[in-house]
């Protein structure tokens, strides 16, 4: 018994100093570490999908307009498959009033997934059985090894290799995110777009993409989920979006909601000033996107205004250093910018 | 044959197999109290005794024998 | 399955489960039946199959018959044959026919056999002589033959063993192979922490100094000098961390069940001569190779004659080295064989050492007298270290034959490490071979650790050194052990060179 006792204080120490020794060599945090820092049933919207979802949102802000709040199950490039997975998670810790899927990667390509696009999800997720499965899916889905599946599961396996990459300055200049919101404050032009427009013609999907896409349909309806997909406003070319439009159709049949930002012409995002690179927005953008996004959830759902209750203090905290950050990047106030 | 004239003969063939006239073997001793005695003179040493004694070793004992004590015991039962 | 892969560590943890949960009667046929998976694990087909019944129901009838029948020595020899010569046809078809290949060049023929790859099952060239000797012993009377084959099974192929030995004997090992055995917390942390010794043996130094290695033997005309010198000399380094660490989580494995192998390496690289290098170095081999061919070779009639004609001619002293010694090179030759199917394994790891060990015995006498005549002490701490150094020297200079592949290889080695630059120790030059400045360091902390190990190993068990402290020193040690094979072991995508050297023997 003493010695059964001996081992088991043991291997929990072991596990303590494993983790935190784990999440040291990782450094990197994704909008899904933030996930998981709320507290259990804190949060109004869940927004999944890949990096339109969380450098276009700023959840703050939003919280500061009407008081609700949007945690991100999203990293980049996430392949389509795994959303269903994240919104699996997503459940096990939130019981928020919707789920809005940023629908953007649906038409990647499985051939040309790289194996950076799912660790980043799938090494932010923490260890469990739905983790195990958004694994052998999305590994099946890009043709990868079977012998590979163990180093995806046991994420160490990789990473125990960086503690020769890290030195002081890792430590120097973490990407922050508010609340998992990324924020940039670079502009480029992205003038070809500029002449692109957007009309109703389709191609079909892949069968790959279209099963996917079914999949999740079906796992929505099974589940009775609240979803709002969003076709987020960045670049897309041609065949992007005949296969964008025809899976609007498919989304629109199965009697889902579903907008499409760039098709809306009262949302006055300009290709020359908002974006920081051909499908992403800068803060400008984001803000006029989160303006326009945050009325129409608070508008059409029944979220709850949290602003007052001193539970929700953090957010109000992030919302202040989000400010502090763009003044400290253009010298001049947030709310300035707001005004316009 | 008594145990000491055994021992006896052995000393002789000792000596003339490791060229040293100071050994003494008793029932204990091993290859390890004699400086020279190795795998490599194992078997002149055998063989030295075979012919001393007009006697043979079975493979099984050449390999097996731990000490002294244990190689007359064998010398005994089979003279 | 390799030894140091996660799924070995979940075959090992569901077998020793099993093990442990079902009542003591039919332990054995748990291990019996974890190691025919572990056998034919990836690797199940008609041939491999063939291979395991054939050796098996050789020796169980072959051991039979010797027991019962008149003509014992017809069917030892008859078992002995049939082993001898799958073991052959597996791994030396190539060897012979390098040698065809030579002969037709020396007669001009431009014909030339194509070398053959075998499908062999795994430990072939281990179990094989363990069976042998399990046939010699039956006929030697040392020991009763096992007569339920299914156990005889268990002894051919126990599963840790398979990969990198240690040879068993049956009368050592039978008892606890076939023993019932309680789960004993004692135990399992003492092979627990061996395991781990081994896993760093391996993943840290063995595999780190494998980058190295490799990188200098890939590119023989790229790297010279100073490159060829230090990987001449890390790979005995390397060799030894491989195959003792794998031995180390073998025994590990092997005291948790609660069964007894006999050990392999005693701090080899400690070692004064080279015929005591070879007493401390796969030590199980040595013993096989002197019970079951040196010393019957030696006794047997044809060489006291040869002994006799030699004493007639050369006097007593000389002539009774002389059969001595043909046994030696014999012996020599078939160590150098078994470790592969090549002529630099027979170079490498038999002739040469043979010669060391030839020049050691013969010279020690002549510079037993030089030293007294010029008053150099022996036992003083600086003629050891000398002693000690020399030897690894001359083991090194025969493991690059080992290393080779071809004696062209080697020889561009050795011509190599005369293109000696100083500037390369000096400008950093040294860390573009495979292992940066970071890793060098960590291998260099490494290699210091297992020295102070071994030291403490001499003056009895590290483990019960260790077992003694007092609770937090021995848990940080133990974590400490733990973390650096897990952060700095060489395993992973990325890292997947986890190939045993001593394996493919």
């Amino acid at each position: 018994m003493k010695n059964f006792i001996k081992t088991g204080i043991f291997l929990i120490i072991f596990l303590i100093m494993f983790h935190y020794l784990f999440s040291i060599l990782w450094l990197s945090r994704t909008p899904i570490s933030s996930f998981y820092d709320e507290p259990d049933d804190s949060l109004d919207v869940v927004y999944v999908g890949a990096s339109n979802a969380y450098a276009h949102f700023n959840a703050p802000l939003a919280y500061n307009l009407y008081g609700f709040t949007t945690g991100f199950m999203s990293t980049d490039s996430v392949p389509f498959t795994l959303i269903k997975y994240l919104i699996k998670e997503a459940k096990k810790y939130q019981n928020p009033k919707l789920y809005v899927v940023d629908i953007a990667t649906l038409i990647y390509d499985y051939d040309g997934i790289e194996e950076g696009a799912i660790r980043k999800s799938i090494d932010s997720m923490k260890f469990s059985l739905n983790r195990i499965d958004a694994i052998n899916d999305v590994l099946k889905a890009t043709n990868t090894k079977k012998e590979e599946c163990i180093n995806y599961y046991f994420s160490f396996l990789k990473y125990h290799n960086k503690w020769n990459e890290i030195d002081y300055s890792s430590y120097q200049n973490p990407v922050y995110l508010y609340k998992g919101y990324f924020f940039s404050s670079y502009t480029i032009a992205v003038e070809k777009q500029k002449e692109y427009i957007w009309n109703d013609d389709v191609v079909k999907l892949p069968k790959k993409n279209y099963n996917d896409l079914i999949k999740l349909i079906e796992y929505i309806k099974d589940e009775d989920t609240q979803v709002l997909f969003v076709i987020p406003k960045r670049f897309f070319n041609e065949n992007d979006v005949k296969m964008l439009n025809y899976a609007t159709n498919i989304i629109e049949e199965s009697g889902l909601q579903l907008i499409n930002f760039n098709k809306l012409n009262d949302l006055d995002i300009d290709f020359s000033h908002d974006f920081y690179n051909y499908a992403h927005l800068n803060i400008f953008g984001a803000t006029k996107y989160t303006l326009y996004f945050s009325k129409y959830l608070n508008d059409n759902y029944d979220l709850i205004d949290h602003r007052g209750d001193k539970k929700y203090n953090s957010w109000n905290d992030e919302y202040e250093r989000f400010k502090k950050s763009f003044y400290n990047y253009f010298k001049y106030d947030f709310d300035e910018l707001l005004s316009k | 044959m008594k145990k000491d004239e055994i021992y006896e003969r052995l000393n002789k063939v000792f000596r003339d197999i490791f060229d040293d006239d100071s050994i003494v073997v008793t029932e204990s001793t091993t290859s390890n109290d004699i400086e020279d005695w190795d795998s490599l003179e194992h078997i002149n040493l055998i063989v030295a005794i075979e012919q001393e004694f007009n006697m043979k070793f079975n493979m099984n004992e050449v390999t097996t024998m731990k000490n002294v004590g244990e190689m007359v015991d064998i010398i005994i039962s089979r003279i | 399955m390799v030894l140091t892969t996660l799924i070995f560590a979940i075959f090992c943890i569901i077998t020793l489960l099993i093990y442990f949960v079902v009542p003591k009667k039919i332990q054995w046929i748990i291990l019996f039946v974890s190691s025919f998976i572990f056998l034919f694990y990836n690797n199940l087909t008609i041939g491999t199959i063939c291979q395991a019944v054939t050796i098996l129901l050789t020796t169980y009838f072959s051991s039979i018959l010797i027991e019962k029948s008149n003509h014992k020595k017809r069917y030892l020899l008859l078992g002995i044959g049939i082993i001898l010569g799958l073991l052959i046809y597996l791994k030396y078809t190539n060897l012979f026919l390098v040698s065809f290949n030579h002969i037709l060049g020396m007669l001009h023929s431009s014909f030339r056999f194509s070398f053959v790859k075998r499908n062999s099952l795994i430990g072939v060239s281990y179990y094989s002589l363990i069976m042998i000797s399990y046939l010699i012993d039956i006929y030697r009377g040392a020991i009763k033959p096992q007569k339920n084959i299914f156990k005889l099974g268990l002894f051919m192929s126990y599963f840790p063993i398979l990969t990198s030995g240690p040879f068993i004997r049956y009368k050592d090992i039978e008892s606890d192979l076939y023993g019932r055995h309680k789960f004993n917390y004692e135990r399992m942390r003492s092979g627990l922490i061996r395991i781990l010794w081994g896993l760093f043996k391996i993943l840290v130094i063995s595999e780190r100094l494998g980058y190295f290695i490799d990188t200098v033997w890939g590119n023989l005309e790229v790297y010279s000098g100073a490159f060829s010198i230090i990987a001449i000399l890390f790979f005995p380094l390397q060799l030894y961390t491989n195959f003792s660490g794998s031995i180390d989580i073998i025994m590990g494995i092997s005291e948790i069940i609660g069964i007894n192998l006999p050990e392999n390496f005693n701090t080899p690289f400690f070692s004064k001569t080279v015929t005591e290098l070879w007493r401390r170095w796969h030590i199980t081999l040595g013993a096989w190779l002197k019970d079951y061919i040196f010393y019957p070779l030696q006794k047997s009639d044809f060489m006291q004659k040869i002994g006799k004609i030699c004493k007639n001619k050369f006097g007593k002293k000389i002539g009774k080295k002389i059969p001595l010694y043909l046994s030696m090179l014999l012996m020599w030759i078939l160590i150098g064989a078994w470790h592969g199917g090549l002529y630099t394994f027979i170079i490498g790891s038999g002739i040469l050492q043979f010669i060391f060990i030839f020049l050691e015995d013969t010279l020690q006498p002549i510079s037993k007298k030089i030293n007294k005549k010029l008053g150099i002490k022996e036992d003083v701490f600086s003629y050891k270290l000398y002693q000690i150094v020399r030897t690894y020297l001359l083991f090194s200079f025969a493991m690059i034959f080992f290393r080779a592949g071809s004696v062209s290889n080697a020889i561009s080695m050795i011509t190599n490490v005369f293109k000696f630059k100083f500037s390369v120790l000096s400008d950093g030059v040294i860390y573009m071979a495979g292992l940066d400045r970071s890793n060098f360091k960590v291998l260099i902390i490494s290699l210091f650790i297992l020295f102070v190990v071994q030291l403490l190993k001499r003056s009895g068990s590290v483990r019960e050194k260790l077992f003694n402290q007092n609770i937090v020193f021995r848990w940080a040690i133990i974590y400490i052990l733990i973390f650096s094979i897990i952060i700095f072991g060489c395993y992973g995508p990325g890292y997947d060179s986890t190939t045993f050297i001593y394996r493919q023997f």
